[in-house]
């Protein structure tokens, strides 16, 4: 503290004279700034431009290769199609190559298009980007969550739905996005990623300014792979030996985040979002109908452990509701029961290389004697 | 309604034009309900506070000024401070003082304590209403004649709930020969806006969880841990404040009213007097006119000069919180301010001018300063004096080195940040981007508004800091 006298009458600081025209440069500035920020705005990121650079391993990164590399390496086009749709135990249990080979239809594509970590939310906006109007496409989703013990009225939206979205989502989208989030920051996070883009990449951008180089190489890395890479053949490993002992998961091996997944898959109640799942399942076989394809919904199978209390649960009502619509078909959920077993997971939800195959076979034998027609026609 | 709000700033936009689309002496009155708008958004009962608290000093000046007599002055002045420090203390300080007579005389804190909530930014309009009545006891202005006119200015949104303490003969000249911003007026309240809000959304904010991550479990050990929570501490507390002041003195200017700077590149000082001429100006202003002038200031010799820099920052460390650690960080300043009043006349005269004014001095009295300033802000940071002897301890007596809880980045961000500071206090860096021309001020804008929008902490509401004193 300085010492100073106390104070004084203070005299009224001398301004300039305000002129009309003076005062209009800092409008100008204001309107330049803001007229700049929109154009970079609209120039990186809602052209998708900046998605080309995306940080690989993220959720915006995982959509950018599905929706942009894959379709500019190997673009679906007017051929008779199967699109692949899910999370990674979709990814996990079905070979692309195996079921279009077994499934023997001439010059049929199958693409995958399973994005680990999303959920229904983000399928249709999948979709939408990838699959031209086509009558011969198949839109294959697999499920995870097909039972359900519990039903809650809430929205089922999740911060990890809104970042699938930064490439796929417009402002039209806002207000269905956002009402399917728990109000609050997180339903106002969504409109804000929505109105901007550059908000809605911020992550990335961050990583990008911190490591360019590193960037540059992953992003270099992921299309030599995806170029030139063998395709994903599935991961060794099984769990061939666990078991539920005296209501705890004991797996042969030292693995306690796999130990703590089964927990969950055997003991945990099963809760379901009708209105969410109505809203964005609805939304898919809508985008889907409108290519002229077939929705097909698969049960992926995840109980590696049967439920401790034995009971299968109930179907969610949402894929009743979807088997009574056009062009949407449920297959039999216990088609592949029989592979939920040990020895076709090599962790908690996602089959393992024999798992995958068993599965593919499955599922093209079922797609050829049944949508045979379809992609023939 | 925080300033980085979305809320706020459709209020702002309201308000704002309002104002000038209204004739000039409805925008008074529209300023006026908008502030009460504004603070009873935080809590609307306390709305019945500053109205009883803002009545009671409108005529108490009146009263102070119609006696001619100094004993009836006094007395009402007197009453003007009851009245304001009775505010403050009950509400601020009743279960201070009540805790610590549980703990001297072993009583149960759940039969003594009271329920009381405390009223956002009461330190401050009561420092500012007080500063009023004072004044015109001292005869510096007069007192004012519209219950408006001294209602807008305790309640004047900008600065109502965390300042800058505005003092009535700083605002009431201006209020007084109101003019519309000019176009430099209208300028700066853009950028300091916009640079308020970086340094709220973007810097502190990210700055937060590091530090309530370390300073709430302590999980890593070492010097270097706990320096680089204090160094982020630091920055966190100065880039909330200042970002805060900036924010509010640019509102404020949108309005055509000029505020004091609150914080002047304060981390820049090389000893901690100019340290409190550069942090928090508005009240270390206010404490040195209305409590160490009056105490006799340095007029009374050294000692008595010492004694009166002990008291004002005691009890400016008290203002900050009721808390023995506040007292504990004020007492601390005290101090360095005393050793630095003892050392400076020694340093004068037995190193001379030019050894004081070579670089490797004043780099010393730089990271001397630095490292006094952190020490202190541990008290300021910690919960209880046991957490802060445990932090002090990791920080003087290192029994292991440990990491660094900043990365790289954030190292770059806090070099980059002392050089726009040091540009800005020595080569006039803000004054030559005022001659830019109107489209690189756009780039400007442009730029800030993109860093705001990537850099700022979206994952979880950081309330202002200064808003719990």
């Amino acid at each position: 503290m300085s010492a100073g006298s106390s104070s004084s009458p203070a005299k009224v600081p001398p301004q300039p004279d305000v002129s009309r025209g003076a005062v209009a440069t800092t409008w100008r500035a204001v309107v330049t700034g803001l007229l700049l920020y929109l154009a970079v705005e609209l120039a990186f990121f809602r052209t998708g431009l900046h998605a080309w650079i995306a940080k690989p391993a993220s959720s915006a990164g995982w959509t950018a290769r599905r929706c942009l590399y894959e379709s500019m390496l190997r673009p679906l086009d007017e051929r008779p199609s199967i699109l692949l749709l899910g999370d990674s135990t979709m990814g996990d249990c079905c070979a692309p190559q195996l079921l279009q080979e077994r499934i023997g239809t001439p010059d049929l594509v199958v693409r995958d298009a399973a994005i680990p970590g999303t959920g229904p939310m983000v399928w249709p906006f999948v979709v939408a980007a990838i699959a031209p109007p086509n009558r011969r496409t198949l839109v294959v989703v697999g499920v995870t969550s097909f039972y359900e013990d519990l039903s809650l009225e809430a929205p089922g939206g999740s911060a990890e739905d809104l970042a699938f979205l930064p490439l796929l989502a417009g402002i039209a989208d806002a207000p269905d996005i956002a009402a399917s989030m728990p109000a609050g920051a997180l339903r106002h996070d969504a409109w804000l990623q929505l109105l901007s883009k550059t908000y809605a990449w911020r992550r990335d951008i961050r990583d990008l300014l911190v490591a360019p180089l590193e960037r540059y190489q992953q992003v270099r890395d992921m299309f030599r792979q995806l170029r030139w890479g063998a395709p994903y053949a599935g991961r060794p490993g099984d769990l061939v030996g666990a078991r539920v002992e005296a209501g705890r998961v004991v797996l042969p091996f030292e693995a306690p985040q796999i130990a703590a997944q089964l927990q969950q898959v055997v003991f945990a109640p099963r809760i379901s979002h009708p209105g969410h799942e109505r809203l964005w399942f609805g939304r898919l076989a809508s985008v889907t109908a409108a290519l002229g394809g077939q929705l097909v919904v698969v049960r992926v199978p995840t109980q590696v452990l049967p439920r401790a209390d034995g009971a299968a649960g109930r179907p969610r009502a949402i894929f009743g509701e979807l088997a009574g619509r056009s062009q949407v078909h449920v297959l039999d959920p216990a088609l592949f029961a029989d592979l939920e077993r040990p020895e076709y997971f090599y962790d908690a939800l996602h089959m393992n290389r024999l798992g995958r195959q068993r599965f593919t076979e499955r599922l093209a034998d079922t797609l050829r004697q049944r949508f045979g027609a379809v992609l023939t026609r | 309604m925080e300033f980085h709000s979305f809320q706020f700033f459709g209020f702002l936009l309201l308000v704002l034009g309002l104002h000038y689309a209204l004739p000039k002496p409805a925008r008074r009155w529209l300023l006026l309900a908008a502030s009460y708008w504004f603070y009873g958004s935080w809590d609307v009962r306390f709305l019945g506070l500053i109205l009883l608290s803002t009545s009671l000093d409108f005529w108490l000046a009146l009263r102070i000024e119609r006696e001619t007599a100094p004993a009836p002055r006094r007395r009402w002045i007197v009453a003007s401070m009851v009245l304001n420090l009775g505010i403050l203390g009950f509400f601020k300080y009743t279960n201070f003082f009540l805790g610590n007579f549980c703990v001297l005389t072993g009583a149960d804190p759940a039969h003594w304590l009271l329920p009381i909530v405390l009223p956002v930014g009461v330190s401050f309009f009561t420092f500012q209403s007080m500063s009023y009545t004072i004044d015109v006891y001292r005869g510096h202005i007069a007192a004012r004649r519209s219950f408006v006119d001294f209602a807008l200015f305790v309640a004047f949104f900008p600065q109502l709930v965390a300042g800058p303490i505005i003092k009535a003969n700083e605002f009431f000249p201006r209020f007084d020969h109101w003019r519309a911003p000019a176009d430099r007026d209208l300028q700066r309240a853009v950028t300091l806006v916009l640079v308020g809000l970086l340094q709220k959304a973007a810097l502190a904010d990210n700055l937060a969880p590091v530090v309530d991550a370390w300073f709430d479990t302590h999980d890593a050990k070492g010097f270097l841990p706990a320096a680089t929570a204090v160094l982020a501490f630091g920055l966190q507390i100065f880039f909330d404040f200042a970002g805060y002041s900036n924010i509010a003195i640019g509102t404020a200017l949108l309005f055509g009213y000029s505020f004091p700077v609150n914080f002047r590149q304060p981390y820049l000082a090389l000893n901690v007097a100019e340290f409190w001429r550069r942090w928090h100006i508005s009240l270390s202003s206010w404490l040195r006119d209305y409590l160490y002038v009056p105490l006799g200031g340095n007029r009374g010799g050294a000692w008595r000069t010492q004694r009166n820099l002990m008291v004002t920052m005691l009890l400016g460390g008290l203002w900050h919180g009721a808390s023995w650690n506040f007292v504990i960080w004020g007492g601390l300043h005290g101090l360095y301010l005393a050793v630095h009043r003892v050392w400076r006349p020694f340093a004068a005269a037995r190193l001379g001018e030019r050894i004081t004014a070579s670089v490797p001095y004043r780099l010393v009295a730089w990271l001397l300063t630095l490292a006094a300033v952190g020490l202190a802000w541990v008290f300021f940071r910690c919960r209880s004096l046991d957490q802060s002897l445990h932090v002090v301890g990791q920080l003087l007596a290192p029994d292991r080195l440990g990491d660094s809880l900043l990365p790289l980045p954030w190292l770059g961000v806090i070099a980059g940040t002392l050089v726009v500071a040091w540009l800005a206090d020595r080569r006039a860096l803000f004054e030559r981007l005022d001659r830019l021309h109107w489209f690189w001020r756009g780039v400007g804008f442009a730029g800030l508004l993109f860093l705001l929008t990537v850099f700022a902490a979206t994952e979880g509401h950081v309330a202002f800091l200064y808003f719990q004193f």
